[in-house]
């Protein structure tokens, strides 16, 4: 009984250690920072768009291209982080798939690179 | 699991035409940053690539499948792919010149990749696959309609379809989840083994195997892939679209999907209801599937030929009659999986889509041609004349407006008459009803066809057109009226051909 209550010792510790390191920040902050509040820094932020009012605003195309491109190289990450965890692993992928997968992930790395000088040299990243 | 390697090896083999377009598209949009080319250069070498392409496509006697590959070929995907082939060659040459330099590399491409999209549909044997390469078409597409000409109306177009299509996915994706959900596997051969399982116990016991989740994964999927194919009412974007866009694209919008929109339909009836040895008709879902299809085709026929009365803009009549045409071929869909008909229906709707594509691309490469920078050919009375001024051209387009009626010597007139006999042998009173109904709606469609012929023929033109026709618009357009008029004299050869299509599995 005792003993396995023990093991849950450091959970208890890191919990305290957490809400502690956590409300201590905050206290600390809320207690030393100096107080000069304008309506600016009172908006919650929200992509440098004015977060109160009508949603249906123009807002600049350029927001959507950067968008479009950190979601690419989003989704590249969550394709190779598998593959590399799992890649040279024992019990992960079968040794006789770690070649042609290799070279799969290579194929869809070029793949993506002629995206990325596309879009490089068509100026796809010039804030105009 | 030893011989990946060779297995890939052997794989890649079987769908290199494919790789090499992939490759080649991807190349084009690497190339058009560094160099600058003219329109006619990136046609040229478009055409090469589409050319070895065929050359390197493997023959249709060869059977090429391993239990768990992801592609298979056959001589059903022999077909296709070379439809894919022939089709995106002809879209080559119809857009030859025309191409805005600063974006032809672009749109080279992009038709390089949806010529692959579209084979890859029929070689597809594992539903992943099948949906990639379905998307591997669309994308593209939504592109093209937007690239040659950036206005309000190409924009809506290109929303509309953008939106309609994504949302038609995502049907797509639905349904093929509850297949996936009721085999546990997304092969097609493994899926079809399930099906002829279910069916070889459903005769033995009395409660029904067939899982229900089936039923509603056929629905989802005949109302995705009906998108593609424009049947009613999954329609409703067609004219808008075809209106909104610039022509090139249209052209290709009203072929490529419908073929592989019946690829990949003909993928998945024949993958879940065209079991080989099972009772076809006792399957409770064939039978469903078959109700499925009377009511898309009756409606898409009436819709489409109905609507296309009241048109005077020539690109939605077009999509108007491409509506009533997808009923017609939906027509022998549904005759296929309805009894033991199979052979007949199918066979005839691979034989409508090799017209539908010749008599159609006919048309629009006709309406291309006549295109020039001073004058455009929207409406129906833009053709006025064009028998005084383009006397040869106005004789070879009511040729093709004569295939579109269903008229003889065409073979439009051969591609009716045989989904009207298999129709009207499946001894279905529904189905008699169908092909009743497939012959009225010929008689119906003819009014704005007709009306065409006559704007041509009996009208003169305020100011007549005066464009000379390049040379690769007469090639396509000399090429689709052979066609029409070889298969009607000599239809014996490719009619066993799409019967020996559709008795391979």
């Amino acid at each position: 009984m005792d003993s396995e209550m023990q093991s849950f010792l450091p959970i208890l510790v890191y919990f305290i250690v957490v809400v502690g390191f956590a409300g201590a920040s905050l206290g600390i902050s809320h207690w030393i920072a100096p107080k000069k509040p304008t309506q600016v820094k009172d908006m919650p932020y929200e992509s440098g768009m004015d977060p109160i009012g009508d949603a249906r605003q123009h807002f600049d195309v350029k927001f959507y291209l950067i968008a479009i491109l950190f979601l690419i190289f989003e989704i590249e990450l969550l394709f190779l982080y598998p593959w590399a965890v799992s890649a040279y692993q024992a019990g992960g992928l079968p040794e006789v798939f770690r070649g042609p997968a290799f070279w799969g992930v290579l194929l869809f790395l070029a793949l993506l690179t002629i995206g990325y000088v596309y879009e490089w040299r068509k100026g796809g990243f010039k804030w105009r | 699991m030893q011989g990946v390697y060779e297995w890939m090896i052997e794989a890649s083999r079987w769908v290199r035409p494919e790789m090499l377009l992939l490759l080649a598209g991807s190349g084009y949009f690497l190339a058009a940053v560094f160099v600058s080319a003219k329109s006619r250069s990136w046609a040229i070498a478009s055409l090469l690539i589409v050319l070895l392409a065929a050359i390197w496509l493997p023959s249709g006697d060869a059977d090429f499948a391993t239990p768990a590959s992801f592609f298979r070929h056959d001589s059903f995907s022999h077909f296709l792919r070379g439809l894919g082939l022939g089709l995106g060659a002809a879209l080559i040459l119809l857009s030859w010149d025309r191409i805005p330099d600063r974006c032809a590399a672009e749109y080279f491409g992009c038709l390089l990749l949806i010529i692959a999209g579209v084979n890859l549909v029929s070689a597809a044997n594992d539903l992943i696959a099948l949906f990639l390469a379905l998307e591997l078409v669309s994308i593209p597409t939504y592109v093209l309609l937007y690239l040659l000409r950036a206005d309000d109306a190409a924009q809506e177009a290109t929303l509309k379809y953008f939106f309609l299509s994504v949302f038609s996915a995502a049907l797509l994706l639905y349904g093929l989840s509850f297949l996936y959900g009721a085999t546990g596997s997304t092969n097609l051969e493994v899926l079809r083994g399930a099906v002829r399982q279910w069916l070889e116990q459903e005769s033995t016991s009395a409660s029904s195997t067939l899982p229900p989740t089936l039923l509603i994964a056929m629905i989802m999927i005949v109302a995705a892939l009906g998108f593609r194919v424009t049947a009613a009412p999954f329609h409703f974007y067609a004219p808008d679209v075809y209106q909104g866009a610039p022509l090139l694209p249209v052209t290709l919008l009203s072929l490529i999907p419908k073929v592989a929109g019946f690829a990949g339909l003909y993928q998945i009836v024949s993958a879940t209801l065209l079991i080989p040895g099972a009772d076809a008709a006792a399957s409770p879902l064939a039978a469903s599937a078959s109700g499925l299809f009377w009511i898309v085709a009756l409606v898409s026929m009436f819709m489409g030929n109905l609507m296309g009365l009241w048109q005077d803009d020539l690109k939605r009549l077009l999509a108007y009659s491409g509506i009533a045409h997808a009923g017609y071929m939906i027509v022998g869909l549904g005759t296929g999986c309805s009894s033991g008909m199979i052979v007949e229906g199918l066979a005839g709707l691979f034989f409508y889509l090799i017209v539908y594509s010749a008599m159609t691309l006919g048309v629009f490469a006709i309406l291309i041609a006549l295109q020039s920078r001073d004058r455009t050919v929207v409406n129906v009375d833009d053709l006025a004349g064009l028998s005084k001024s383009h006397p040869i051209l106005a004789v070879v387009m009511a040729c093709f407006l004569f295939c579109l009626m269903g008229l003889p010597p065409t073979a439009g007139f051969l591609a009716k008459l045989n989904l009207f006999l298999a129709a009207w042998n499946t001894e279905q009173r529904l189905y008699r009803v169908l092909a009743l109904v497939m012959a009225v709606n010929a008689a119906i469609g003819a009014w704005y066809y007709l009306r065409v012929v006559g704007v041509m023929f009996l009208r003169d033109a305020v100011k007549p057109l005066s464009v000379r026709v390049t040379w690769p618009a007469w090639i396509v357009i000399l090429l689709c009226l052979f066609i029409v008029f070889w298969l009607f004299f000599q239809p014996n050869t490719t009619w066993t051909w799409m019967e020996a299509i559709t008795q391979r599995r």
